[in-house]
Formats: C-alpha cells, sequence, structure tokens
C-alpha cells in the first residue's frame, strides 16, 4: 500500500539532505511505527507521502500512485492525524468532524459511536475552544478515520492521552488495520508503538537504523537472560550470591536494598541446575526476561535518545 | 461545491463576527447616506456600494485565511481532497454574498426601490473574486493578522485607485486614470454605477472582462504558487 524507494529530500533552503536514502514499505492491514527523534526526517518523510512535498528523488508511492502527483483522487484514500491537532476553534467538535468528514467521497463512518467510545459523547457540541489538549487528540483519531481510509498516517496519536483513553486509541488503530488500512504511525513513544505496530523503524538523520517487527528487534539485540527478584535477607543473600555465582556470566545485575537478584542465560534455562535451584529457595519475588526495551534498542542502534 | 462547507464558512463568518462587522458598517453607511443631501447621497452611493466587495472582500479574506492559519487548520484541508481554490472560492462566494447584502440594504436605504439589484450582483461578484483572491495570497505569504494588516496598506491604495478617480478624476492628470483602470477594482465600479444610472454596454462589458482576466491572473500567477509554499510549511 506505501513504498518507498531511495528516498531522498533536501529542504530549498537546506543544505543537507533531510532524507538520505530511505527504503521501506507498509502492507494493508499493516500497523508500521516509524520511530526516531525530532528532526530525525520522520514529519518530512510523512508530508512527502501525503504529497505535501515535492522535489524528492526516489521513490513514495501510495497505492501505486507516486506522492509528487497527488490529487484529490489520491488524497480521498488517505486519512491523517497531525501532532498538533488543529481544528475550528468556533465550530463544535461535531461540526468540525462533519466539515471535515464533507471533504471525502463516498460513505462516512456514524462520528456519534466513534464520540461516544473516546469519551468525547458529551463535548460533542461543545465548541473547541473548550476542549482540552487530550480532547483534542481524541477528536484528531475521530476526523482522521471518519471515512474509512486506506491509508492511515498518525502523528504521536496517544500523545498527552490518560492510559485508559490511550488503549482506546490504539485498539481503534488496530481494529482500522484489521479493517484493511495500512497504518504509518509516527511516534517517540516506544512503549506505545511496542503495543500498537507490526513492525517499526528505526530513522536518525534522515536514515533507517533499523526495520522488523518490535520482538524480533528485541530478539536480536536484547540480552537473552531471566533474572530472579527475591527478598533480600542472611539466608538468602547469600542464597543470591551462590546462584549469582552459578550464572553462566556470573554476575548478578546488583541486588538494590530491597531486592536480591541473580541472572541466569535463557539458553538451557530448563536444564540449569542453579536456577532451578534458585525458583526452590524462600523468599522468591517473581522471574522476568531481559528483554532489551525499544528504547534502549534505539539507543545502542543510534547513540541517540529519543527526545 | 460543497455545501457543508459553504454552511460552515458562513456558520464561521458569523461567529468569527465578520457578519456582524458588515451589519454595522452597512447601518453606518446608511446612517451617513441619510444625513447628506440627496445629490451627494446618490454621488456617493456607487463608490459606497462598490467599496463592499472591493475592500471588505479583500480584507475579510485575508483575515479569514489568517485565522485558519493561527488555527492550524490549513495542514489538515491541505491533506484532503479538497481543492485549496474551492475553498478559497467558498469564501470568496461567501463574503461576496455578504457584501451584496450590504450593498443592497445601503441603497435600499438611501434610494428606497430606485435601484438595479443585478448590476449590484455582478458588482459583488466583479470586485469580491479578484480582491478576495488578492486578500488570500497576502495572508498566505505574511501569515499573520498583524503582518497582513500592514502589508496590504500598498495593495489596498491601488484597490482603491478607482475610487479616487470617481470621486476626483476631473482634477487629476489623464495618466492616473488610467493607471486607476488597471486596478483590480475597477471592473467593479462600472457595474455598482450601473445600479443607479445608465452605463454604456461597452464599459460594462471591458469591466466584467478585466475582473474576470484579474481573477484568473491573480488565482495562476499569485494564490496557487503562495498555496504551493503554504502546503510545503
Amino acid at each position: 500500500m506505501i513504498r518507498v524507494r531511495d528516498l531522498r529530500f533536501t529542504y530549498p533552503k537546506g543544505t543537507s539532505e533531510a532524507i538520505r536514502g530511505i527504503d521501506f514499505a507498509v502492507a494493508p492491514g499493516e500497523v508500521f511505527g516509524f520511530l526516531g527523534p525530532s528532526g530525525a526526517g520522520k514529519s518530512t518523510t510523512q508530508k512527502i507521502l501525503l504529497g505535501s512535498l515535492r522535489g524528492y528523488s526516489g521513490s513514495a508511492t501510495v497505492g501505486s500512485v507516486e506522492a509528487s502527483g497527488a490529487d484529490s483522487r489520491y488524497r480521498a484514500g488517505i486519512g491523517a492525524a497531525f501532532e498538533f491537532p488543529c481544528f475550528y476553534q468556533k465550530l463544535t467538535g461535531l461540526e468540525n468532524v462533519r466539515l471535515f468528514a464533507s471533504f471525502y467521497p463516498g460513505p462516512k463512518v456514524d462520528p456519534r459511536p466513534l464520540f461516544e467510545r473516546l469519551g468525547l459523547a458529551d463535548a460533542m457540541d461543545w465548541r473547541l475552544a473548550e476542549y482540552s489538549k487530550g480532547m483534542r487528540m481524541r477528536l484528531n483519531l475521530i476526523r482522521a478515520v471518519i471515512h474509512r481510509p486506506r491509508v492511515l498516517f498518525l502523528d504521536e496519536p496517544t500523545s498527552g492521552l490518560d492510559p485508559a483513553n490511550a488503549r482506546v486509541v490504539r485498539d481503534i488503530v488496530r481494529e482500522r488495520a484489521a479493517d484493511g488500512a495500512a497504518v504509518f504511525l509516527t511516534t517517540h513513544d516506544m512503549a506505545a508503538a511496542d503495543a500498537t505496530c507490526d513492525r517499526v523503524a528505526f530513522i536518525v538523520d534522515g536514515r533507517i537504523a533499523a526495520c522488523d517487527e518490535p520482538a524480533a528487534l528485541k530478539r536480536r539485540y536484547g540480552k537473552r537472560a531471566v533474572v530472579v527478584d527475591r527478598e533480600p535477607g542472611p539466608e538468602v543473600g547469600a542464597a543470591a550470591g551462590g546462584s549469582a555465582a552459578g550464572a553462566s556470566d556470573g554476575a548478578s545485575d546488583g541486588a538494590s536494598e530491597k531486592t536480591a537478584q541473580a541472572e541466569y542465560p535463557l539458553d538451557g534455562l530448563a536444564d540449569d541446575a542453579a536456577f532451578i535451584a534458585e525458583l526452590r529457595k524462600p523468599g522468591l519475588l517473581g522471574v522476568r526476561t531481559l528483554d532489551s526495551s525499544l528504547d534502549g534498542i534505539f539507543l545502542r542502534l543510534t547513540g541517540k535518545e529519543l527526545v | 461545491m460543497n455545501a457543508a462547507l459553504f454552511a460552515a464558512d458562513l456558520r464561521l463568518l458569523w461567529r468569527h463576527g465578520f457578519a456582524i462587522a458588515y451589519l454595522v458598517v452597512a447601518v453606518l453607511y446608511a446612517a451617513a447616506l441619510s444625513a447628506l443631501p440627496r445629490a451627494w447621497a446618490d454621488a456617493v452611493l456607487p463608490v459606497l456600494a462598490w467599496s463592499d466587495p472591493t475592500f471588505f472582500c479583500f480584507f475579510f479574506a485575508g483575515a479569514s485565511v489568517c485565522l485558519d492559519l493561527a488555527q492550524g487548520t490549513f495542514r489538515s484541508l491541505f491533506a484532503s481532497p479538497l481543492r485549496p481554490s474551492a475553498y478559497l472560492i467558498v469564501k470568496a462566494l461567501d463574503l461576496g454574498i455578504l457584501s451584496f447584502a450590504m450593498a443592497a440594504l445601503v441603497s435600499a436605504s438611501s434610494r428606497g426601490a430606485g435601484f438595479r439589484l443585478w448590476p449590484l450582483a455582478v458588482s459583488a461578484v466583479a470586485g469580491g473574486a479578484p480582491t478576495a483572491l488578492l486578500g488570500a495570497t497576502l495572508a498566505l505569504r505574511l501569515k499573520s493578522v498583524n503582518r497582513f494588516m500592514m502589508g496590504s496598506i500598498p495593495a489596498f491604495l491601488v484597490l482603491a485607485l478607482p475610487a479616487v478617480q470617481y470621486a476626483a478624476g476631473r482634477y487629476l492628470p489623464p495618466w492616473f486614470g488610467l493607471v486607476a483602470d488597471l486596478s483590480p477594482g475597477d471592473g467593479s465600479l462600472a457595474f455598482a454605477r450601473a445600479a443607479y444610472t445608465p452605463v454604456p454596454a461597452g464599459e460594462l462589458a471591458l469591466g466584467a472582462l478585466a475582473a474576470a482576466a484579474w481573477t484568473v491572473a491573480i488565482a495562476r500567477f499569485a494564490l496557487a504558487p503562495a498555496v504551493n509554499a503554504a502546503r510545503g510549511d
């Protein structure tokens, strides 16, 4: 649905390329996370795909149509929710949604159930000036999906939302993908990307540093080990120290004041006698894997924090 | 024509106070005309009727675009299938309708039924279309209400030339009349005059042609590049 090949772009007054030869594709039904720090090229790529920026080299197509030739028909199949949700302040939420929906051909979704689902039923007839940032973000999503687009561009869709509403937004995004839409999700929020995306690409300085499923990235770049957490105590502490020494890398990752920890390699774990003995000792608090977070992988691959 | 956009734009003109501004100015115009001697009122009326579409469409189209820019709505508009030209035509049309209503109201207050509506309607289109597009272009380039108010002064002076020629042409050198004829608002003034007194058909045809030429030229060579620049912002 979305295909980008060797895409390069330099702003007219820019001295260097903002996009430096990136390649990716987003299939129908897929949620693709485009992750990177500010200035990495996320918005530029999105603007190119929306047909707002021309003069690029390489190829950027949506539904096999080149973005540089974007016209009304091209845009009719796209829904976009930008990071800063902008609406007509003097119109109500419902008036805004209906106005923007009127620009798109074909049948529309009834907006009222979406307003209810996103907790905006009572605010449907409020003017936008009375909406909080979180309410605008939710309204932004309604505007983007109201015409059932085949391609959905979402920029930081859960920014400023409480966990409950963020979950509803993620659910709606997943439902749109299940309905066949290709979703291009731009975000800093690795946790949201991890929870929502089928695949993610890390972009930094106009280049894609890695692109794969979140779980695959974690497997590839994460530490293949488990950590046993237990209550500290003279007997337990000694036990923890013993088991840590028994771990293949010989390292406990440093017990805190309240918790003793011992680490064991994931490979051969079922046959690791020290690990099994550790589980039998008193004071067990839990066992967890040492998957890297997407933040950690991003930092490791790019040397940059996601800010 | 997008009926929802047309209705929403009228609603916005009302809620932003543009329609009230039209009404207040119409009442002020009517009051001023009622205080003038009959001959003076008849002489001033065409200019007042002409100024409604020419100046109001210019300033209010610019202000309306500035509001869009301030609210950030253009980004979503540009991402939609709506053509920017359709959006701006609807704005010009709504402002033109208000201008026409205002000119008709002022005319009726001064002359009762002694004027013709169709030339006023054509005057609203001929004056409103090029000036609204010009106002929108300047607003897209200048990007804020304050800059638009300052930056639009030269354009305002050019738009006002036909009124100066109408009022004081006989005292001005011939070249001034030629320059005034080239103003985008000049065609509209011929139709505004025709609402109250006979005007030669040739002059009206020339006025309509000039207004159409100005509208196309502004749309093609000024507005379209401004829209493309705003799209990439």
